[in-house]
This record gives C-alpha cells, sequence and structure tokens, in this order.
C-alpha cells in the first residue's frame, strides 16, 4: 500500500477509539526502511508495507483514498454542519430572521455536499 | 343556594358559579363581578369588532410574548370568551382602530389579538423554525451516521436541504403558518 508513498504526499492519520475512528489527513515528512514520518510522529512499516503503526499506540496510517478515511471524513462534515446548525442563536429572529437562517444553513448544507463529493477537497490537510 | 340561586338569575351561568364556590378560581369570581358591571348583552350584531365571529382563531400573547392561537367560544358586546375564562378581554377598553388587538385579560397579563398581527407571525415563526431545527437534529444528530458512507451522507444532506425549503415555505406563507399551530 505504501510502496509508492514519497515524502510530501498525503496520508490520512486514523486514530481508533472504542466506538469511533477520527481521521486527520497529514503530510509525510520523511520515509526510511522501516519507519514512515509524519510531523512528530513516526509509523512502524508491518512487514515493509501495509498498515504502518505508531509503536503500541492506537493510531495507524491509511491511504487518503482509502474508503474508510473519506466516508469518516464526510460522517465529520455532517456532525459539524449539524453542530453549527444546533448553536445559532434563535432567540427573537421573527419571520425575516427565520428564513434568513434557513437560507443560511440551506448553504452551508449545500456546501457540505459538495465538499463531500469531491474527495480531493475532503482529504484537505489539517494543521498539526 | 341562595346566593348561587341569585348568582344564576343574575347571570344564568350556574357551573361558573359552582366553581366560584369551589373557591379554586379567583379570577371567574372577578369575571362574574365584571359581567355584572358591564352588563351581558347577547347581541352579537352589537360587537364593534365586526370581523371577529365565533370560531374564528385568535392570538393570546403573554407577557412574556408566549403566543397560542386558540378559538373564540363566546362573544358577547363587551366580552369574548376563548378557551378558558382567563383570556376573556374587555373589547371597549383595549381594542384599537385597526382591529389588530381585540381584548385584554381581566388582569391585564395576556392580550388578545388577531392571527395576522406581526408580533403573532413573529412568534409563530420563531417556534416553528427552533421547532424545524429540533426535529433536523433530532433526526439527522444523534450518532445515527456512524456507518454511513460517503452517498448515504450526501443523500441525508439533501433530506435535510429538501426539510429546510419545506419550513422556509411555511415561514414564508403567514396563513398556512398560523395553520401549521391552529
Amino acid at each position: 500500500m505504501f510502496e509508492s508513498l514519497n515524502t510530501g504526499d498525503k496520508i490520512a492519520v486514523v486514530e481508533s477509539f472504542a466506538l469511533s475512528k477520527h481521521v486527520v489527513i497529514r503530510v509525510v515528512t520523511r520515509i526510511t526502511a522501516a519507519q514512515i514520518h509524519v510531523g512528530d510522529e513516526k509509523f512502524r512499516r508491518i512487514n515493509g508495507m501495509s498498515v504502518g503503526h505508531r509503536g503500541s499506540s492506537r493510531k495507524s496510517i491509511v491511504d487518503v483514498d482509502d474508503r474508510v478515511v473519506l466516508d469518516s471524513l464526510a460522517r465529520e462534515k455532517l456532525r459539524r454542519v449539524l453542530y453549527e446548525i444546533s448553536r445559532r442563536d434563535s432567540t427573537y429572529i421573527g419571520q425575516d430572521g427565520a428564513l434568513k437562517m434557513l437560507g443560511e444553513i440551506r448553504d452551508e448544507v449545500d456546501a457540505a455536499i459538495e465538499l463531500i463529493s469531491d474527495g480531493e477537497r475532503l482529504t484537505v490537510v489539517e494543521e498539526s | 343556594v341562595v346566593v348561587v340561586w341569585l348568582l344564576e338569575r343574575l347571570v344564568g351561568s350556574p357551573a361558573r358559579y359552582f366553581l366560584l364556590l369551589g373557591r379554586k378560581h379567583l379570577h371567574v369570581c372577578m369575571q362574574a363581578w365584571l359581567r355584572v358591571c358591564l352588563g351581558d348583552s347577547r347581541d352579537k350584531e352589537q360587537s364593534m369588532f365586526e370581523n371577529v365571529k365565533v370560531g374564528d382563531v385568535v392570538a393570546t400573547i403573554t407577557l412574556t410574548g408566549l403566543t397560542r392561537l386558540v378559538r373564540i367560544k363566546r362573544f358577547t358586546k363587551k366580552m369574548v370568551y376563548v378557551n378558558s375564562s382567563v383570556y376573556t378581554g374587555v373589547l371597549d377598553k383595549y381594542s384599537r382602530e385597526d382591529g389588530s388587538r381585540i381584548g385584554k385579560t381581566l388582569f391585564g397579563g395576556t392580550s388578545l389579538t388577531t392571527v395576522d398581527d406581526p408580533r403573532v407571525v413573529r412568534r409563530l415563526a420563531n417556534t416553528f423554525y427552533n421547532d424545524s431545527l429540533v426535529s433536523i437534529l433530532g433526526s439527522y444528530g444523534n450518532g445515527m451516521d456512524k456507518d454511513l458512507d460517503v452517498e448515504a451522507l450526501v443523500s441525508r444532506l439533501e433530506d435535510i436541504k429538501s426539510y429546510l425549503d419545506d419550513t422556509s415555505a411555511v415561514i414564508r406563507d403567514a396563513s398556512e403558518l398560523v395553520d401549521r399551530f391552529i
């Protein structure tokens, strides 16, 4: 999986929890025969290929095009959209205010759909 | 018994005065007094609010802005009765020329107004907006999404979008908005 991986390539760091996974897109900073460096973190190559693990931690690296990564990032995006909806102040907004807010939320949802559908934009490298 | 008989003679509403004797509702007592003082003409033709009829939906607004839609149960020259005696209004004292406000409760806390009053529309729009968002968050935001893939998520967002459109359509149309709350 990581045969053709080079320094500067994007990679997905997946942190597994009991019931969920947290995915972050990072850049590969250094590659050695035994390890893949992503920022300050070092991931071990297992049998020289396949999934890299960071020592005994629950973090691993996966290719950015992996289905798990795309689905997870898309779910995260949906969660953020819903969170944004939930924290809007809707006190005394009235008829015009409600229509304006609904329009804004609709725009956010539209943007989220566009983003989720575009794998390239979805896997933008996040600041470490 | 004599008191009840006398009150029934004066006003002709025995149930109301049995309640009065039950000591539970002071405002009923006050109403009785008011009705006796103001008179209780049942001639609806004399009403100064020609557009408002029995069965019409009107709105009550409390001092804190809480709005409810209620139907007019009974109408007299001086007063209007809605859901319960709490919302009895004294029309000639509190009406305005544009007819937007048709009464006020006996104790002055709650106004009675027509459903096209901008205050009512504003409040209903607010409530409907909040209810819709709660519904969206309840349906789509409680962790149900952990097994969904990209396609399913896009479809879910499309559902949310159409729900938002429906909500906007209702809020835009004041009469439709009122219908939702009756």
